[in-house]
């Protein structure tokens, strides 16, 4: 079993319900966050190593919760997967721009989120 | 004493024998590669199998975890406005549906629209334009529609977990709205449930 931690950031709670479920059943440990400022606060304040990052949240979105972990120094190295409703090459464009290292299409799969999950934290 | 020498015929016989020797151990050294080449097949065979095993229990967990979230957000919705949003939630994040429609049936047979998402009233009613129509039960009766009126582009149609979320919809979405309603209606009677 795993004791890598992964933040979960979804105003949802059902995806957040789905998220953890899958996630929690492979091994790893949980923290979640509800909006975008609170993911930077939980981030900063536990570093975990890798962050699940829905797009559209209350007070930071996705987008500027990334780009404002991107330039802290504690938080820079952070792994980041963002969670997208569109699959437009636009919106991909501006996910990495802001600094994700990867993506993941709404509605999640199980299997793939675990591959993703897996080919950055290792098995 | 002095040493004998070998003689040519010997020293023939001699290297024969070794050679004898050298093709029975390359003999055995390949029946050994044989059946290592053998073994090692059938474990990759083996190893595939449960790599395929494994992928088709995660896809399962998966599933499983939608559903189990879904019927979750119903029941821990408090009033009948949590129960909406669950609904929406569970349409718009677990199916991948971007304009949806809760209805409620009316006396006279008619769809009043109670929530949704990019759906005005301009809607409500046309049930005929809809993808996917999920009827809520309760008690042995229809009172209401889900209606799913388009998936997120990248969706590529309705999928075996989506049948089943309907599944879950059409048997709890109704009855959830209607203990959500029973708590509001206790709420105001200062009662409670």
């Amino acid at each position: 079993m795993s004791n890598k931690r992964i933040l979960l950031a979804d105003d949802s709670v059902t995806a957040l319900t789905m998220h953890r479920m899958i996630l929690a059943g492979a091994g790893y440990e949980m923290l979640t966050a509800q909006d975008g400022q609170e993911a930077i606060e939980l981030a900063t304040a536990e570093q975990p190593d890798l962050i699940l990052m829905d797009v559209v949240m209350p007070r930071k979105t996705g987008f500027e919760a990334t780009r404002f972990l991107r330039k802290q120094e504690a938080t820079k190295s952070i792994p980041v997967i963002m969670v997208t409703t569109r699959a437009e090459p636009k919106i991909l464009e501006i996910c990495f721009q802001c600094g994700c290292n990867d993506y993941i299409n709404k509605p999640v799969d199980g299997a793939v989120l675990l591959a993703k999950v897996r080919s950055i934290l290792g098995n | 004493m002095g040493m004998r020498v070998e003689s040519a015929e010997e020293r023939l016989v001699r290297l024969e024998e070794q050679v004898e020797l050298w093709r029975a151990e390359h003999d055995h050294q390949s029946e050994r590669e044989q059946e290592l080449r053998h073994r090692l097949s059938a474990q990759t065979a083996d190893n595939r199998h449960c790599a395929e095993q494994l992928a088709a229990a995660e896809q399962r967990i998966g599933h499983l975890a939608k559903l189990q979230a879904a019927v979750h957000q119903l029941h821990e919705a408090a009033m009948p406005v949590d129960v909406l949003t669950a609904i929406k939630e569970i349409v718009a994040n677990l199916i991948g549906c971007e304009e949806m429609g809760i209805y409620a049936r009316r006396p006279d047979g008619g769809l009043t629209l109670l929530d949704g998402i990019g759906v005005d009233d301009e809607h409500a009613g046309t049930e005929e334009t809809a993808i996917v129509s999920v009827p809520m039960h309760l008690n042995n009766r229809v009172v209401g529609v889900i209606a799913l009126f388009k998936l997120l582009p990248q969706k590529n149609g309705i999928e075996a977990v989506d049948r089943e979320l309907f599944a879950v919809l059409s048997t709890h979405a109704a009855r959830a709205l209607h203990h959500a309603g029973l708590r509001a209606w206790a709420r105001n009677q200062g009662v409670s449930l």
